[in-house]
């Protein structure tokens, strides 16, 4: 199948003033700009298939939002080939604005004083929808995202969590067929980012859309992308199955005995590498090779009520990530 | 039509919200009625109780030159005015980017989004202004010149709205405005009155540099037959540069935010 978004070898620097401090510094850069070269993004490539999910990841600065904003056609790539639906995101035709959507999480479209609907009648018009179409997405958004007392309250009057939830129908009122969410849950509790994981898989299958997701929450990531792309300063370090990035960059695993009683100090000092996490629960970090011999030492040599193996938990995953990196 | 039809909705919402907060509205109408209107009118009457004409205007002349700035800064004031600087705030804020993402042409959207409903009482009186004037020039003396009122008006509109686009434009490189605008807004100010009353170089300035004369004194001077010699031409001619040159800027600024920014 054609891809849907084709990146190849992009590139974005852009400068920014240097700002020194002190009273002198200030008036001759009234005069004299100085300017530094930020290399956000540094030759990346890759391609997203139709009706993917894929979990875009990097640390703060890492070039993610830049990224988005070139496939959304906001900034100019400074080299390199973009192609999105078959257009090229810069040159902002109608037909590529009206198939895509860009959530930010942090920054908002809706208008603040005004109930949602009215932001909802304005990209009605604006992206020239049919009357009968705009009722049935709103009426499918709205069962969704459960929106109906939400509606009609002003946007300002909303929690967090709540307006995030309108936000997110604000930016699919078209129907977008790629979505690109920049930290959609961010800010919000366990049981709203759940709810809205849920929705964005439900629209994904529904409509067949395309989602490239940033996140700072793993747990975004493991819900919803089999498939991530990891970039640190601007350069691409992991494009593949979420679970191949936990073989490669975790090679090991973590068991967890939660015991019948307390260990003596002797059984302790008898199983390197225990440690106890509470009262009658011990934990172990163990390489990949040779963990089923391991656990069932583990198991005979000490008084085991139940044992769990896991992979670790995906931060730590990717913070060893970017340390291999630096 | 399409872009119509989005105008109207933006129109609609901003009046349903501003009636929503009648004590808001109530005060922005106030406002515009007491800093433009009232304050003009009442300059005039103070100035014709000393004397009955100002470097060759009349009275009657004046009060026609004030209701036109006022016609213009109501329009102003309502539509272009409030969005544009909704704008420089949405620049400063990241929401701008919202307003890329949207397939309708970028600057209509910016000049467009944000109405302010009250602000139209500018022109509502500035019209009852204009007629009163009129009235007092007993308008018997309405020649061909007439015909050319509405491209006046025009012009004189476009030459307001590029200036203030330009200005905006400015966001795209220096984030911060306030002081550009209250600048603008002195020299905009200047309109309320006819260029003739000024000195000579301000005048030119006036006329050539930051043409406010198109804004309110040579419209007048084609409603009330006074002669305004080749400036009639100039006035489109202006309008027209105007507006081409302030498209282009904005274009420029739009490349600038897209390559500079992140």
């Amino acid at each position: 199948m054609a891809a849907i978004i084709q990146v190849d070898d992009l590139v974005k620097h852009y400068e920014v003033p240097v700002r020194e401090g002190g009273l002198f510094a200030s008036m001759r850069s009234v005069v004299h700009r100085r300017h530094r070269t930020v290399r956000a993004v540094e030759g990346i490539s890759f391609e997203l298939q139709p009706g993917e999910i894929v979990g875009f990841l990097g640390p703060n600065g890492a070039g993610k939002t830049t990224t988005l904003k070139v496939l959304s056609g906001l900034l100019y790539p400074t080299s390199g080939k973009v192609d999105v639906l078959g257009f090229t995101p810069s040159d902002r035709r109608v037909d590529f604005l009206s198939s895509v959507t860009l959530i930010m999480g942090q920054r908002q479209q809706l208008f603040w004083d005004l109930p949602a609907v009215d932001t909802f009648l304005v990209n009605k018009s604006i992206f020239g929808i049919e009357d009968c179409e705009y009722a049935e997405t709103v009426a499918t958004l709205t069962d969704l995202l459960d929106l109906s007392e939400l509606l009609e309250k002003p946007v300002r009057q909303l929690s967090l969590g709540e307006r995030m939830k309108v936000e997110l129908a604000a930016g699919l009122l078209h129907r977008p067929t790629v979505l690109y969410l920049d930290e959609p849950t961010i800010g919000l509790d366990v049981a709203m980012q759940q709810r809205i994981r849920e929705f964005i898989r439900e629209y994904n299958k529904s409509a067949g859309a395309t989602v490239l997701l940033t996140s700072h929450y793993m747990a975004d990531v493991e819900a919803l992308a089999e498939r991530v792309i990891v970039i640190n300063r601007g350069s691409l370090l992991y494009d593949g199955p979420l679970q191949g990035l936990v073989d490669r960059y975790a090679p090991h695993k973590i068991i967890t005995l939660q015991l019948e009683r307390d260990l003596t100090g002797e059984e302790l000092a008898k199983h390197e590498g225990l440690t106890v996490v509470d009262s009658r629960r011990v934990k172990l970090t163990a390489s990949r090779d040779g963990i089923a011999d391991l656990t069932v030492r583990l198991v005979q040599g000490l008084p085991v009520a139940d044992v769990s193996v896991e992979d670790p938990p995906l931060e730590e995953v990717i913070s060893e990530v970017f340390e291999d990196a630096e | 039509m399409r872009l119509l039809s989005v105008a109207l909705t933006f129109t609609k919402v901003a009046v349903q919200q501003q009636l929503a907060y009648r004590g808001e509205f109530l005060g922005a109408f106030i406002n515009a009625f007491a800093v433009d209107t009232l304050n003009a009118a009442v300059s005039v009457a103070v100035i014709y109780a000393h004397t009955d004409s100002l470097r060759g205007w009349s009275a009657g002349e004046l009060l026609v030159v004030v209701g036109l700035f006022n016609v213009v800064l109501g329009v102003m004031g309502t539509v272009m005015f409030p969005s544009l600087s909704r704008t420089t705030e949405d620049v400063y804020e990241g929401t701008f980017d919202y307003v890329l993402m949207k397939p309708v042409p970028s600057l209509f959207f910016a000049s467009t989004h944000y109405v302010q409903v009250g602000r139209f009482v500018n022109s509502i009186v500035g019209v009852v202004l204009c007629a009163f004037g009129l009235f007092i020039l007993e308008a018997g003396a309405l020649t061909w010149r007439v015909a050319l009122f509405p491209l006046m008006l025009a012009s004189a509109l476009a030459i307001f709205y590029a200036f203030v686009v330009a200005m905006t434009t400015l966001v795209f490189w220096a984030v911060r405005l306030e002081g550009i605008e209250s600048m603008f807004n002195v020299f905009f100010r200047t309109s309320r009155y006819p260029v003739d009353i000024y000195p000579k170089w301000i005048k030119g300035f006036l006329t050539y540099l930051f043409p406010v004369a198109f804004v309110s004194t040579v419209p007048t001077e084609t409603l009330v037959g006074r002669d305004s010699g080749w400036l009639i031409a100039v006035g489109p001619v202006i309008a027209t540069i105007a507006v081409y040159g302030a498209t282009r800027f904005w274009r420029l600024g739009l490349r600038r935010y897209s390559s500079a920014s992140s």
